[in-house]
């Protein structure tokens, strides 16, 4: 289970980033996270399998 | 005999009586013996018995006497010359009457010459036809299906008889050498002798081959002779039991071959051959035709090759299709005679010309040599086949008299036209007997089939004469003209030589001429052995074995990379680009997203590599405060400057730009550098400034890799 940011296409067509919050150093739940908290309609906790060309977001 | 037939009856006669009267008392009479003259017996008249063979009693010595035995049940008479002997009721002891007498016993057929003779060995019964040589018959009747005895007479005559029908054996001769088999329809369901069953007379014969017609064995097994071929029907059974005593023919039913033994080495046989084929109905026959893979009929008449010969001391191997000789050179061994047209011709008269300046054939009325070049009308030459022909001629010109100097003209001619550029003049001067002049040269020329070349001549005075003269001491006889023709092509054939490709040779001869030219090679003797010295000379090349001129390795370049002259090295060279694969981190509030182009270009000379890196999103990410992208895989790993090998330190500098999605370059100060990562297991390059709108990234960097 990670935070993702959510995407903004629904092309499969064309690469899509998918990025994926860091929350190594974060030990409450994943709703509780700073990125879901503040902006929900930006990110949104997934179980999908991170995919290997994911980039990743420190999120401030 | 009749005695004892009278004898008989009175004894049955008394039996009968005493058989059925009743019992009786009889009066003993003591004496050791009575005689009288008659003696009637009216009830029982008992004769004496023993218990086997009786014994003489009394003086019976001379007299004839009757006893019984009543252990074994026979009637015993005593006769001097006998003795005890049986009265046989089997009619062994009675009666006059003959075997025949007893054959003709309700047969109509009556033959007084009948005998028959029987004996038995080994279990086979022989039974003879023959008191004499007068009737040669005999007829039997098998025992199956209630078969009757029969004979057909005169004929000699062996007849099988069964409920259905009669088989027949005829046609035996008187000396009994020859059984004929019959040849009628049978019923299957009867049972029938098989050629099994026939058996050789011991000691030889037993031939019963016919030499035409059909000879039907039994059943199905035939053997036929109606095309000149033996056909073999049925089970093998029936095989295995098939041989001929001479031993010309043997059939194996284990290894299912067919052999003569017998069989002449020669075959002496004027027709043509044909293959032996499984008929349709099973039999073994001669082809009647050959077909093709196919199924179409070819050449019915000549289809074989009926004899093969090789010549002793020829190369060739010949053979005969019906009454045509064909043969097939080989081409193993030496000497392999050219082939190709040619034509060697002369003239031995001597060739005037009547009118001065005009055109006269030369003559050629002799030939030598000829294949598919003959000459026609005296003087043309016609060629049969197309080719490169070399004409090749001589004129022995002279002058008969006359002063002063005289021409003549000789030219090619090609199917009636002057061939121009052909002509060549010869000026004979001086006396008559000095004027003697040979003219010869050649003409190479192509020519299309059946064309006639024609060797032409003209002179300015009509003393000038094309001269013919007979053999004198020590030269033989000199032709007015001889001319020869051959193939240049052909004529080379099979002699191992190629003819000349001039075109593409004098093109090759050419571009040779230039390489020396451009080498300044004036030594042909020896070009071609010092070509490499020389040119490797000309480049001032002496060490050629590091000379690579066609292939080198991956990602490399040929240089001297060092302050002196040398040889050149091979030295890393790279030139790729590709798809981004590095890892990327942001930081920020939202990272660039949507559809990516992430991809880098690298470029490395030596150990020098640049690196640029170029993403792009289609949204902006916001806040964007730091990017971390690690070395794409297939960049060549940095070497870490001395003192810069720990995790995080900066090792390169490198140059970074955002830009928003909007085209925009972000109005700020990056701190771009490539740096060992956290790990310090490998390298990323990180962009750090204030916070941004960030949708590209463009990082360039130059480091060196060992």
């Amino acid at each position: 289970m990670h935070i993702r940011q959510k995407y903004n296409t629904t092309d499969k067509n064309i690469e899509i980033a998918y990025t994926v919050v860091i929350t190594t150093d974060w030990n409450l739940p994943l709703n509780q996270h700073p990125s879901i908290v503040e902006h929900p309609e930006l990110f949104e906790i997934s179980e999908d399998i991170i995919p290997e060309d994911a980039q990743y977001l420190n999120y401030i | 005999m009749a005695k004892y037939k009278y004898i008989l009856t009175v004894i049955i006669t008394l039996c009968t009586i005493t058989t059925f009267a009743q019992p009786a008392q009889y009066t003993p009479m003591t004496a050791a013996g009575y005689q009288m003259k008659r003696l009637k017996v009216d009830s029982t008249l008992h004769l004496p018995s023993f218990c086997g063979v009786p014994t003489i009693l009394g003086s019976t010595a001379k007299e004839g006497a009757l006893a019984i035995d009543t252990c074994g049940g026979f009637l015993y008479m005593w006769t001097r010359t006998a003795g005890w002997d049986t009265v046989n009721t089997s009619g062994g002891g009675g009666g006059n009457q003959d075997l025949q007498s007893v054959l003709n016993i309700g047969n109509t057929s009556i033959n007084k010459d009948i005998s028959l003779y029987g004996k038995t060995i080994a279990n086979e019964v022989y039974i003879s036809g023959m008191d004499n040589n007068f009737m040669p018959f005999m007829a039997l009747g098998d025992s199956i299906g209630g078969g009757v005895y029969q004979y057909t007479y005169p004929q000699a005559t062996i007849e099988f008889i069964n409920k259905y029908m009669s088989q027949k054996l005829k046609g035996q001769d008187s000396t009994r050498s020859i059984i004929y088999l019959p040849v009628q329809t049978i019923d299957a369901t009867d049972t029938l002798a098989k050629l099994s069953d026939v058996r050789a007379v011991s000691g030889g014969g037993g031939d019963f081959w016919k030499t035409s017609g059909t000879t039907i064995l039994s059943g199905a097994d035939t053997i036929s002779s109606t095309t000149g071929i033996l056909v073999f029907q049925g089970g093998e059974e029936d095989m295995a039991k098939f041989s001929v005593s001479a031993n010309d023919i043997i059939l194996s039913p284990i290894s299912g071959s067919l052999t003569f033994p017998n069989l002449s080495s020669t075959i002496n046989d004027t027709s043509f051959y044909k293959p032996l084929v499984r008929g349709t109905d099973a039999s073994i026959r001669q082809a009647t035709s050959w077909y093709g893979g196919g199924g179409s009929t070819i050449d019915t008449t000549n289809q074989f090759v009926k004899r093969l010969d090789r010549t002793p001391g020829k190369d060739s191997i010949i053979y005969f299709v019906g009454g045509n000789r064909f043969a097939i050179k080989d081409s193993v061994g030496t000497n392999p005679a050219p082939v190709g047209y040619y034509g060697a011709f002369q003239d031995t008269t001597t060739q005037t010309a009547l009118v001065i300046n005009t055109a006269y054939g030369v003559k050629l009325g002799v030939t030598d040599l000829t294949n598919g070049v003959t000459i026609a009308n005296n003087s043309k030459i016609k060629i049969a086949n197309a080719g490169i022909y070399n004409i090749q001629f001589s004129l022995q010109l002279e002058k008969t008299g006359g002063s002063g100097n005289m021409i003549a003209d000789i030219w090619l001619r090609k199917n009636g036209v002057n061939l121009q550029g052909t002509t060549g003049k010869v000026v004979l001067t001086g006396s008559a007997n000095a004027s003697p002049v040979v003219a010869a040269w050649n003409y190479v020329i192509a020519v299309s089939s059946n064309d006639s070349l024609e060797l032409m001549w003209a002179t300015s005075n009509d003393n000038v004469v094309i001269k013919a003269t007979p053999a004198t001491s020590p030269h033989p006889s000199i032709p007015s003209s001889i001319l020869t023709v051959t193939q240049q092509s052909g004529i080379m054939a099979g002699t191992g030589i190629s003819p000349l490709d001039t075109a593409n040779m004098l093109s090759n001869y050419a571009r040779i001429n230039l390489v020396n030219t451009k080498l300044n090679i004036s030594d042909t003797a020896t070009m071609l052995s010092s070509y490499s010295t020389r040119i490797n000379g000309k480049l001032n090349i002496s060490d050629t074995s590091a000379l690579q001129r066609k292939s080198i390795s991956a990602y490399s370049i040929m240089a001297n990379k060092t302050s002196a002259s040398a040889n050149v090295t091979a030295q890393s060279f790279r030139d790729t680009s590709g798809v981004y694969d590095g890892t990327i981190t942001w930081t920020g509030t939202t990272a660039p997203s949507g559809a990516t182009n992430h991809t880098y270009r690298l470029t490395q000379v030596g150990k020098c590599v640049t690196i640029n890196i170029s993403l792009l999103y289609a949204t902006n990410g916001t806040a964007i405060s730091k990017l971390i992208a690690t070395l794409p895989s297939n960049a060549p790993t940095p070497v870490q400057p001395t003192g810069l090998t720990s995790a995080l330190q900066n090792i390169y500098v490198a140059n970074g730009q955002y830009i928003t999605s909007t085209n925009t370059t972000a109005n700020t100060i990056l701190r771009t550098t490539l740096r060992n990562n956290t790990s310090n297991n490998g390298f990323e390059f990180l962009i750090e400034g204030v916070s941004n709108t960030v949708a590209q990234v463009n990082i360039i960097c130059q480091y060196w890799t060992n």
